[in-house]
């Protein structure tokens, strides 16, 4: 992660490549399939970029924008279907979404910044795997499958945001996102970004808590979750109990070292007392 | 030597057809192959969004972008917001009043982002656009006072 | 008689810049756009190890690529005289046997492209040998610790140690410069202190962070001549280091200079430029070597310091004995170091009048990126530890933190120091104008929430030389010359209008010439906020001169006293009648002198007028997490008189804001000899939602400036007092006090907790 090869990033210095522009998706894996440890992915095309101007050179891009089937947002009566190229905005500005997932594109609205959302893909933010990007916390307390075609194994795997972390990064090219709409409080906090970030959903059934995970980002190697041990707890016992039950709850969280900014000590506090805040705000909203 | 790409796009309402290399970043295009130099670049990494331009109306980040991205596209610059008849936009005007331009690298970029802002009908979180783009020179105050019509008008929906 | 009247017609008028419409419609041309026929592009291969010999440099690889031109290593400098730094020169253009800091430039190729450029350093092979790194100043003043350099007493330029004060050059291994400044006796003076207060405190290395990165294309003409673009603040100082490096006839070395992308002192002294001139001798043509943002942070930055800061004052409050000790992070080469490091030596007073102080500061070298000129020249630094350390003395001695500045402010008229000039600005109208605007009404205090106070006074313009020159046309318009660079203070807007005050004219009837070092006056650099104050005086008389060679002409040709005439909108009048200036040549006949030229400098020796910058802020502060949010800043600033009074206060806000990120995020850090975050991309800086949603400037015209009409600059007020401001409303909020700058969450928490658990 320390690089510094004495030798200055630019765009000027992007080595040549050979273009794909395949306009199917089965025609991207192909492309992408032939030599998959020597091909990029293009999407918005932010981190690639970056990463071509501080020296990385596959041989070959296959640029996805012209893959319809990348491009698509889906509500199901069951479930969100997102599309890899799907861009942050078309996400913030859906209306389907704004009445069916309404956290998602609210989320969405406050990632980065307005070039980076207009850009920048839900897919490409995953794949980047950089440790402040928000989207992962997020779909994984969503409890979202992600649609993709590992290699070299050559095939189509859906697999959970946990699965997908647990992978050793193996070349793969994401095709799409799965969210099961369930009945969920989703709260965040991004106040500490990019050093520390929450985000928290709650599944009721009724006044009963079904399930409960957290986030944390901040982390160098990616998000962290831990998940709530007591289900079945309603609304009023677990507001009786708050302290104890966030108590225990956020030391399960595995020690978050950011890559620079504050002290393993202090997000381990710190979270803690997000979490909290986080919990309440969603055990007293009506 | 390079891929070249057939580029077809529109740049400030003129189509141009022109073989660039794939490793060409629009900016670049921009810059270098159309001698458009308004355009800054700044940072190289999208961090500081001089260089931001319009791809049909919305702000984007050019030295991002590879010139074979914007296929297709109306790509619009801070040469192109000067009407045919050497009028200024309403943008240029206000930050012009209001004093905005200090060192002015940021510039070029600020008006676009801004001008993209003002084209949007209803866009979620408005105000908030002009975070994404950094002034070392005026402590944003200037530039906010300027646009104080059009950042309101926008949070109440017009 | 004259007709004219005492009003002023351009000077207190906000115009927009006079660069405005260039700027905004992209017209506007920086180096960056320059294009010189046939020209070829460099990069640099930089060092990867903080402290390391040079083995060996293989550039065969590099040299065979078809496209590559010319690579320049040390090796190409012997023949030269290398080094460069404003006072002690110790930077070679390229490192030579050894390299001192990770990001230290070691080779250049130019190519055709910078394709090829960036493909050949790339093949470029350096061995190096580790000989163990100074990261931290402990490191580097540690027993045995490596030395950067084995005792070598550098080339300087040093002056004569200003009155008060000794320095000395290379006194310890790792240690650059020692200043120690003395006045009044403090032995005394302690021992007669009610309340004494002792703490340390720290400020990070932080970064310039201007939107162009610095840029030099270099154009040869034959062995002996050099044409030089760049987007130096300094292109005068600049011309003499490359004359001397090169060994060229400084008449025979041409700079040009327009309009730079931010300066802040990043591009104050000589820096790359050099690195362009050896690849352009070497190539047979011109050569542009553009960094890149992230290079340009590899090439300077600001001081990292530890200050430890004792005060002594009576019961009733009177500020009697201060004791400094600073360390300066100076990073691998001198650059500024030395006259940073006496800057703040010498002003350790801040505000106030002390019986007597003590100040020993060190400049430390270490194997990091070196520290320079940057906006406060040290000012930040004496401004963080004094402000924070004036709010703990009145809370020691039960005094209001404003009533207790208010009673040891220098008065206007009286030096703050002995063999200091008199401050010439009344300081408690400037803490009255925020204290009325900070804060709610009412004398409910809402828990978490505190206001701070911090006041700063810069020394201004000392040691500067400006010269203009004025012509006036046959149109009646005029051209005018500066060497004051623009780099976004709006110098050629207010030139342009102290000119057309003089001159009668519309600043649109003015035309700020490019600087050019072949045909533009000397300056000695846009720095140290000389240039209004300065160089306008220079402008000013330059004018006045102008004008009157012009009506000396016209009056002889009218056959009238000189006294009848008035020059106005380009125009000669006399009575009712008005002539153009083409008229009256033509009068002339063959004796004409076909334009009007005025000519004029201005010196300045120490201290030539102060800048004084309050703030007061209200913050909120979580104490559960430290998150602190700041709810208003008021800042004021005091400007002799505004020449344009809504540039002033853009230029206040501006350096508010980038003081604002000085305080709350702002630091270049490492890890294992690495830079972290030097990149813009991983380097916070403040964007607009940071700006407190409350801000405001306030801006004062005591009429005390020595510049034209009364004006002072203002280049450095705004950013200085800040940090103290926000630590000193933290302070008042939750009753914790932060001495490290930046002031971060984790900071605050674990000085809450300090206080529960003390």
């Amino acid at each position: 992660m320390l690089e510094f090869s004495g030798i200055a990033a630019t765009r000027r210095r992007i080595a040549p490549f050979q273009l794909c522009r395949p306009d199917s998706l089965r025609q991207a894996c192909e492309s992408f399939a032939e030599a998959p440890g020597d091909t990029a992915v293009l999407a918005g095309g932010i981190d690639l970029a970056n990463r071509l101007k501080a020296g990385y050179a596959p041989r070959r891009i296959v640029a996805l924008n012209a893959v319809k089937e990348l491009q698509d947002i889906r509500v199901l009566d069951d479930r969100i279907e997102i599309g890899a190229a799907v861009s942050h905005w078309q996400v913030e500005n859906h209306e389907g979404l704004k009445g069916s997932l309404p956290c998602l594109p609210a989320y969405v609205s406050g990632l980065g910044n307005i070039r980076v959302r207009v850009q920048g893909t839900i897919g490409g933010n995953i794949m980047a795997a950089e440790p402040a990007y928000e989207m992962l916390p997020l779909l994984g307390v969503l409890g979202a499958k992600l649609n993709i075609f590992i290699m070299p194994e050559r095939r189509w795997s859906m697999l959970s945001i946990p699965e997908f972390m647990g992978r050793s990064p193996a070349a793969s090219l994401l095709a799409s996102i799965t969210i099961p709409r369930r009945c969920c409080d989703v709260v965040w906090d991004r106040q500490l970004r990019p050093s520390l970030g929450l985000v928290l959903s709650v599944e009721w059934c009724g006044d009963v808590i079904q399930s409960a995970i957290a986030a944390l980002t901040g982390d160098r190697s990616g998000p962290v979750f831990a998940s709530l041990e007591t289900s079945g707890l309603g609304r009023a016992d677990a507001l009786a109990s708050l302290s104890g039950i966030v108590s225990e709850w956020a030391s399960r969280f595995p020690s978050i070292r950011p890559v620079n900014g504050p002290s393993a000590d202090y997000c381990r506090e710190v979270s803690g007392v997000m979490l909290r805040r986080a919990f309440h705000r969603i055990l007293i909203a009506e | 030597m390079s891929d070249l790409f057939p580029l077809t796009l529109t740049v400030n309402g003129q189509q141009h057809q022109i073989d660039v290399p794939v490793t060409l970043m629009l900016s670049d295009f921009l810059r270098d192959t159309l001698a458009l130099r308004g355009t800054k670049v700044a940072c190289d990494q999208g961090a500081c969004g001089a260089c931001t331009v319009l791809i049909d109306d919305l702000p984007t980040t050019s030295c991002l972008t590879f010139a074979f991205a914007a296929e297709g596209c109306n790509v619009t610059t801070i040469e192109g917001l000067t009407a045919a008849d050497a009028a200024w936009d309403a943008v240029q005007q206000a930050l012009h009043e209001a004093g905005a331009p200090q060192c002015g690298f940021c510039m070029p970029g600020l008006v676009m982002l801004t001008k993209a802002l003002t084209l949007q009908s209803d866009p979620p979180g408005a105000a908030g656009w002009l975070t994404a783009n950094i002034c070392r020179c005026t402590g944003y105050e200037v530039i906010r006072r300027a646009l104080a019509p059009w950042i309101t008008r926008k949070e109440a929906g017009q | 008689m004259s007709t004219r009247s005492n009003r002023l017609n351009q000077v207190g008028r906000s115009i927009p810049g006079v660069d405005s419409r260039l700027k905004l419609s992209g017209a506007a041309s920086y180096t960056t756009d320059i294009q010189i026929e046939g020209m070829l592009h460099a990069k640099i291969l930089r060092s990867t190890h903080a402290h390391a010999l040079i083995n060996a440099i293989d550039v065969s690889a590099a040299a065979s690529m078809d496209g590559v031109i010319a690579i320049a290593t040390g090796h190409d400098l012997t023949t030269l005289d290398p080094y460069y730094g404003t006072f002690i020169r110790d930077q070679p253009v390229l490192a030579i046997g050894k390299v001192r800091y990770v990001g230290e430039p070691v080779a250049a190729v130019a190519a055709i492209d910078e394709a090829t450029a960036c493909r050949a350093v790339e093949a470029i092979r350096i061995a190096y040998s580790d000989i163990g790194s100074v990261m931290t100043m402990a490191e580097a003043l540690a027993p045995d610790a490596p030395s950067l350099f084995d005792g070598v007493l550098h080339e300087h330029e040093l002056p004569p140690p200003p009155i008060n004060s000794r320095y000395q050059q290379e006194p310890a291994p790792n240690i650059l410069f020692a200043y120690d400044y003395s006045v009044g006796d403090a032995e005394a003076w302690w021992s007669r202190c009610d309340r004494i207060v002792e703490q340390t405190f720290s400020l990070a290395r932080i970064s310039h962070f201007g939107l162009e990165p610095h840029i030099a294309i270099a154009r040869t003409h034959g062995e002996q001549a050099v044409e030089v673009w760049c987007n130096n603040q300094d292109p005068f100082l600049l011309q003499r280091d490359i004359a001397r490096i090169f060994r060229l006839p400084l008449g025979s070395v041409q700079l040009h200079g327009g309009f730079i992308g931010g300066g802040f002192g990043g591009k104050s002294y000589c820096k790359i430029e050099p690195i362009a001139v050896l690849l352009a001798r070497k190539a047979g043509r011109p050569v542009r070597l553009a960094l890149t943002m992230a290079e340009s942070m590899l090439t300077v930055c600001e001081h990292g310091a530890e200050i430890h800061l004792r005060s002594g004052v009576s019961g009733s409050g009177e500020t009697l004995v201060r004791e400094a000790s600073v360390l300066l992070d100076g990073g691998a080469y001198a650059d500024a170091s030395p006259s940073v490091a006496m800057r703040i030596g010498s002003r350790f007073n801040g505000a106030y009048r002390w019986k007597a102080l003590r100040t020993v500061v060190k400049a430390v070298r270490t194997t990091t990126i070196p520290a320079g000129s940057f906006r406060g020249f040290g000012s930040a630094h004496v401004t963080w530890a004094s402000e924070s350390q004036m709010d703990v003395l009145a809370r020691e001695i039960g005094m209001d933190p404003c009533e207790f500045r208010r009673c040891n402010f220098t008065p206007l008229g009286v030096a703050g120091a002995p063999d200091e000039t008199p401050i010439d600005c009344d300081l408690s109208e400037g803490l009255n104008a925020v204290t009325q605007r900070v804060g709610g009404k009412g004398d409910a205090r809402i828990p978490g929430r505190g206001i701070g106070f911090a006041v700063a006074v810069k020394s201004a313009a000392g040691g500067h030389s400006g010269h203009a020159r004025v012509r006036i046309l046959p149109c009646g318009a005029a051209r005018i010359a500066t060497g004051v660079s623009e780099i976004g203070q709006s110098t050629r807007t207010v030139m342009t209008q102290v000119a057309a005050e003089v001159l009668g004219l519309m600043p649109e009837q003015v035309e700020v010439e490019d600087i050019d070092t072949l045909t533009t006056p000397f300056d000695s650099g846009t720095h140290a906020s000389s240039g209004v104050a300065v160089s306008g005086i220079a402008m000013r008389d330059a004018a006045e001169i102008a004008r009157d060679a012009l009506l000396g002409f016209a009056a002889g040709v009218l056959g009238c006293p000189q006294r009848d005439l008035e020059f106005r909108d380009g125009k000669v009048i006399q009575a009712a009648t008005a002539f153009t200036v083409a008229d009256l040549l033509a009068l002339g006949g063959e004796a004409s002198p076909g334009e009007f030229t005025g000519a004029s400098s201005k010196q300045t020796s120490g201290p030539f007028f102060w800048m004084p910058s309050w703030t007061a802020a209200e913050v909120e502060v979580d104490r559960e997490t430290g998150v602190f949010k700041v709810l208003q800043l008021v800042n004021a600033v005091e400007v002799g008189t505004a020449i344009n009074p809504q540039r002033c206060i853009s230029q206040s806000e501006g350096a508010a804001v980038q003081g604002l990120g000085q305080a709350l995020f702002e630091e270049i850090s490492y890890a294992d000899d690495m830079p972290l975050n030097a990149e813009p991309l991983k380097y916070r800086v403040s964007r607009s939602s940071d700006v407190p949603p409350s801000f405001e400037t306030v801006l004062l015209e005591q009429g005390h400036g020595p510049g034209p009409f009364g004006a002072k600059g203002v280049g450095e007020a705004g950013n200085l007092t800040i940090p103290a401001a926000i630590a000193n409303a933290i302070h008042d909020a939750v009753g914790a006090r932060v001495t490290d700058l930046p002031i971060t969450p984790e900071r605050v928490l674990q000085a809450i907790k300090a206080v529960s658990i003390g």
